[in-house]
């Protein structure tokens, strides 16, 4: 991944492109911890993948790329709320927007929309995209102690919700 | 056990629905453009045009 982040950073379109699209699966699962709509993560990504080319000269460390990406990602994410507050934020509702998923997806949204808004992207940068605990501590803004308290509840709420599950059967 | 599950559903791999990938794609051939035409930054925002002073 270095070699592409290098060659992106001195203008090279296609190995730019590889590497974002390398990180497809990252920015969906990040994104649509926040977003509800595809619409709006296909707009945050969009316009993540410009910002990227565009700042990516900013970027000092070659290794630092996937979290400053992320970082992006997240920020573009929160400027879609903004656009669309009433429909996009996901609220304490899980089932909103099942309308537009695929059902070969099912089990993962639902897995997903079975947290609470405030866990779902902690969890999915902890133990889907690997990052480190003081990692998206920098990237969220938000103390350690706090991300970790996240990522016992939504560890929690996940256990909970399939012991649920397992008694509705 | 259920939890171990959960993690597992949330990791593995998901299709990228089509709008994403298009949105995307559109993002990817913009830049090509412009890094072909030799514009490697896209501007984003409209300048003001400042006349000079009489």
């Amino acid at each position: 991944m270095n070699e592409l982040v290098n060659r992106a950073k001195k203008g090279d379109p296609d190995a730019f492109t590889e590497l974002m699209q390398s990180q497809m699966q990252n920015m969906y699962k990040a994104a649509r911890a926040i977003l509800n709509r595809d619409e709006d993560v296909a707009d945050a990504i969009s316009d993540t993948i410009l910002a990227c080319w565009e700042h990516l000269g900013s970027l000092k460390q070659t290794g630092y790329f996937r979290t400053w990406m992320t970082r992006i990602l997240i920020n573009k994410c929160y400027e879609q709320i903004r656009k669309n507050k009433p429909v996009s934020v996901q609220d304490q509702v899980p089932d909103n927007g099942y309308w537009e998923r695929k059902y070969d997806n099912i089990e993962w949204t639902q897995t997903l929309d079975s947290l609470p808004e405030r866990y779902r992207l902690v969890m999915i940068l902890y133990y889907v995209e690997g990052f480190k605990i003081n990692e998206i501590s920098k990237m969220l803004d938000m103390p350690k102690g706090t991300v970790k308290s996240r990522l016992a509840r939504g560890r929690e709420y996940l256990a909970d919700s399939f012991k649920l599950c397992r008694e509705g059967n | 056990m259920k939890k171990n599950k959960a993690m597992y559903t949330l990791q593995q791999d998901i299709n990228i629905p089509d709008i994403v990938e298009d949105k995307a794609d559109q993002a990817f051939a913009r830049i090509q453009k412009e890094a072909k035409s030799g514009n490697e930054k896209i501007i984003v925002y409209d300048k003001k045009i400042r006349r000079p002073k009489k």
